[in-house]
């Protein structure tokens, strides 16, 4: 069985660590060059938080932890939840008085059900009477109904409200049936990176659980994250940085151990007698495996047979495309946010400007610099809250690296920032050569001086002097009487007194047209002839993929990706 | 001749200047009149803070800071007087409310200045609205209404208490937070004073509490009150047919319907009165 799986070379690809089974999921893992200490933080007690963009190893390292504790020798008792689907909830935000209320209601089911899944799996019994539920049905019943937004629905299902003391007497008496002395609970994209009143909402709800024998860990994004005012880093809760740094010297070792774990022996030999194609793709990946992942499906799945795909050698146009085409889905993570975040389009918009002007940056001093080559510029403080928001978006999307500030006297105090290393080899803008060899390329990438890096300033990467007026917010006038708001964060027209209305995060993105998934023009033009489906939302809708299967050309594998694409859209 | 010693008693004069005689020649000239309002209470409220809003623009805050914890005073205030507007207005239309109120006491200075009408509204003089205790204690004494622990209103009115404990410090202690209310609002530990700071944002956020907290209240008191019409009302009045039951419900909609926000667009639903009526009656 686990030999015809790992023979698909297709099946190696599902990128993310919670689409996989139990069985996939072992025999593929490997070892993040920190996993030992970032699992002994997810095992021990106290309260840790998880950061790196999408795609760095977040799930995968909650999981390991999770079936370490599960074992039986553990003390531990964990519950692993995942919160991907927390922005369903969005809406209640804008349209209840008590959308915090049924928020933490949401969060506390989730949990519950997370806990009572271990229980099953450690073989003891679950309280349910504890919290005046009849059973687990009724708790995803609530679940579903709160997703939906039904709340008549979920107050009926949850006549007395959970409360985080329950959550601590079901823990308590879980422990007590397992013979386990404390209880670690893992909560997974755990604050919604666009939903800034939820992820305070979570805060609270996480700094309320945490008790001395409760630790909750939790996965968040770097860059966009809004703890709420009681919540302190450092103080609540210890981060934990998870992005693989590429300058990290077991860096190459580790997305090479990847490679081996997940492809078939004889295709992951192409890259084995190509050193240098394998150095200039992990390199490129920038510290995220699912880019290295993507990459090198491209690369294998150039070839027209699966014979051809383990055979054939790899050449220095394939690597080039597959670093164009990770440098372009990079982009895309960014760019999608104009769709999901109208408001902050301008701010999307002047970001790819940003990156543009930063490579153009590091290739300038590149082609100077008679020393090691940089990937980094280093940005005058002080920087504009403007273009502070804008960096973490580009955080968020894994383009930008932060390596924190350099004081120099006088000077001034810089933020030291790594550009997407595909991006500059996109560009050209490490090695100042018209034809750079991949060796070469690996080499200067790999080689980096600490204290190489391109100066410059936020007017300078925004190509504007006033930094306001060139990042605005795009907010409607008042609709009432189309007056433009007195400020960003106004709540009121100053000139008829009606609220100002902030659209949905979550309806914004799921009325967008199907065109904004990661799908060819051609298959989203016979998606809308062949179904009802036209839009984000539809795709969601369709949970048994009846209308996706209508279309030619659309089976059970393309379906369940689709269905996946729109759920990440609005994760 | 001896020089005599003059006894020196006005020495505590030495501390400030003196207290002249002040006697405003006529209370009459701070106070104006005007009859009652044939609005409804929400509009009311919607019109009053209205009017301070297109005051309270950023320039404002920004040049007269000393004046700015007196806009949210004003915000909570019209907030206040929606209650007192609305309870007095409910006991005038709901049967049931008249009779769970009959055993409440009134002051005798109320029924005699009130008299001459809006006697109703002299039955809430004597409590503050300015915080979710008397509210809710008036809504389940007076009205047998009791609010849901799960409900908007209640979520908000809890909103409503903190921020209350802010208009406590500008009120009564010249913006100084008290221990007390510091506490409650868990703010951080200093020794020195924490006084309230209330900006253009700080302003528009708490004008935003209190009418979502007039807003939800209303839409869950009218879903009350008009469940009351259609199933307890029929059985407490005299005569009770369809001709009274449209004025009945008339009246309870006037009660609560904002015409500046049906005129806005504001409403979830678009209903007209008898559109709603025939809502709640369907089976």
């Amino acid at each position: 069985m686990a030999s015809s799986i790992h023979s698909s070379v297709e099946s190696a690809f599902v990128e993310q660590a919670e689409y996989l089974d139990d069985e996939l999921f072992s025999q593929w893992l490997v070892h993040h060059p920190n996993e030992d200490e970032i699992l002994r933080k997810l095992r021990a007690s106290g309260a840790k938080l998880l950061t790196g963009p999408r795609g760095t190893g977040k799930t995968t390292l909650m999981l390991r932890a999770r079936n370490q504790m599960l074992k039986a020798t553990s003390e531990v008792l964990p519950a692993y939840v995942n919160f991907k689907t927390s922005l369903r909830l969005e809406p209640l935000y804008r349209a209840s008085g008590n959308a915090s209320f049924w928020f933490r209601q949401w969060l506390l089911l989730r949990t519950v059900a997370g806990i009572a899944e271990a229980a099953k799996q450690l073989g003891i019994d679950f309280p349910w009477s504890l919290l005046r539920l009849p059973d687990g049905a009724t708790a995803q019943k609530s679940i579903d109904a709160l997703q939906a937004g039904a709340i008549e629905s979920a107050a009926n299902l949850i006549p007395d409200p959970l409360t985080t003391q329950g959550l601590a007497d079901v823990v308590r008496h879980c422990l007590g049936a397992a013979d386990r002395t404390r209880a670690v609970l893992l909560f997974d994209d755990a604050a919604h990176a666009f939903s800034s009143e939820q992820q305070r909402d979570f805060f609270d709800f996480f700094r309320e659980v945490k008790s001395s024998w409760i630790s909750p860990k939790a996965a968040i994004y770097p860059g966009v994250t809004d703890f709420s005012s009681s919540f302190h880093v450092g103080h609540d809760a210890e981060e934990v940085n998870v992005w693989l740094d590429p300058t990290d010297t077991n860096y190459l070792s580790f997305m090479e151990t990847l490679l081996e774990r997940r492809l078939p022996s004889d295709v992951f030999g192409r890259f084995q007698v190509d050193p240098d194609s394998f150095r200039v793709l992990a390199l490129a990946a920038f510290g995220v495996p699912r880019n290295l992942l993507n990459m090198v499906r491209d690369v294998t799945g150039d070839a027209p047979t699966v014979r051809d795909r383990r055979s054939s050698p790899i050449s220095r146009q394939m690597i080039q495309r597959a670093v164009g085409v990770c440098a372009s889905t990079s982009l895309q993570v960014f760019k999608s946010l104009k769709k999901k975040l109208p408001v902050y389009s301008r701010f999307i918009e002047a970001g790819e400007g940003l990156l543009t002007q930063a490579t153009a940056t590091i290739k300038d001093y590149n082609a100077a610099t008679t020393k090691a080559a940089t990937a980094t510029v280093a940005l005058q403080h002080p920087v504009p809250p403007e273009v502070r928001t804008l960096l973490a978006f580009l955080q968020y999307a894994g383009l930008i690296r932060p390596r924190g500030d350099l004081r120099r006297g006088r000077i001034g105090t810089f933020s030291l920032l790594d550009v997407h290393y595909a991006l500059l080899i996109e560009a050209n803008a490490i090695v100042a050569k018209k034809s750079v060899g991949l060796a070469e390329l690996a080499d200067a990438l790999a080689k980096r001086d600490a204290h190489a890096f391109a100066r410059t300033t936020s007017n300078k990467l925004i190509g504007a002097q006033d930094i306001p007026a060139a990042l605005p917010l795009m907010l409607p006038p008042c609709h009432v009487c189309h007056t433009e708001r007195a400020t960003p964060t106004a709540r009121f027209c100053l000139n008829c007194g009606a609220p100002l209305t902030v659209s949905s995060t979550f309806e914004t993105a799921v009325s967008q047209d199907l065109g904004v998934l990661p799908l060819t023009a051609n298959r989203v033009r016979s998606i809308k002839a062949q179904s009802n489906i036209k839009t984000v939302k539809d795709v969601l809708l369709d949970k048994d993929h009846t209308e996706l299967r209508r279309v030619r050309m659309i089976g059970p594998v393309w379906a369940t990706r689709i269905s996946r694409y729109a759920e990440e859209f609005v994760e | 001749m001896s020089k005599k010693k003059v006894t020196v008693t006005d020495w505590h004069k030495a501390v400030c200047r003196p207290g002249a005689t002040s006697r405003p020649p006529a209370f009459n000239a701070y106070v104006s009149v005007a009859g009652p309002s044939k609005r409804s209470p929400i509009d009311e409220y919607l019109l009053a803070t209205e009017a301070v809003l297109k005051r309270g623009d950023p320039a404002f805050f920004a040049s007269q800071p000393e004046l700015s914890g007196l806009m949210l005073v004003a915000v909570v205030s019209h907030a206040e007087n929606y209650f007192r507007e609305l309870f007095a207005r409910l006991l005038v239309v709901c049967p049931i409310s008249q009779g769970k109120s009959a055993q409440r006491d009134m002051k005798l200075g109320s029924v005699i200045w009130y008299r001459s009408g809006q006697l109703e509204r002299g039955a809430f003089e004597h409590f503050s609205f300015a915080g979710s205790d008397n509210i809710i204690e008036t809504l389940s004494r007076y009205f047998d209404i009791q609010i849901d622990q799960k409900s908007d209103p209640y979520a908000l009115l809890q909103q409503f208490d903190l921020l209350c404990e802010l208009r406590h410090a500008i009120v009564h202690s010249a913006g100084i937070v008290s221990g007390k209310n510091a506490m409650k609002l868990q703010l951080a530990k200093t020794r020195a004073n924490v006084y309230v700071h209330v900006d253009f944002q700080r302003f528009q956020e708490a004008t935003e509490l209190c009418t979502a907290l007039v807003c939800s209240m209303n839409i869950e008191l009218f879903r009350k009150f008009a469940e009351r019409w259609r199933d307890k009302w029929p059985g407490c009045i005299a005569g009770w047919n369809a001709r009274a039951a449209r004025e009945r419900f008339a009246r309870l909609w006037a009660v609560f319907a904002s015409s500046l926000d049906q005129g806005n667009g504001l409403p979830s639903r678009r209903l007209t009165a008898a559109q709603c009526r025939r809502e709640v009656l369907a089976p």
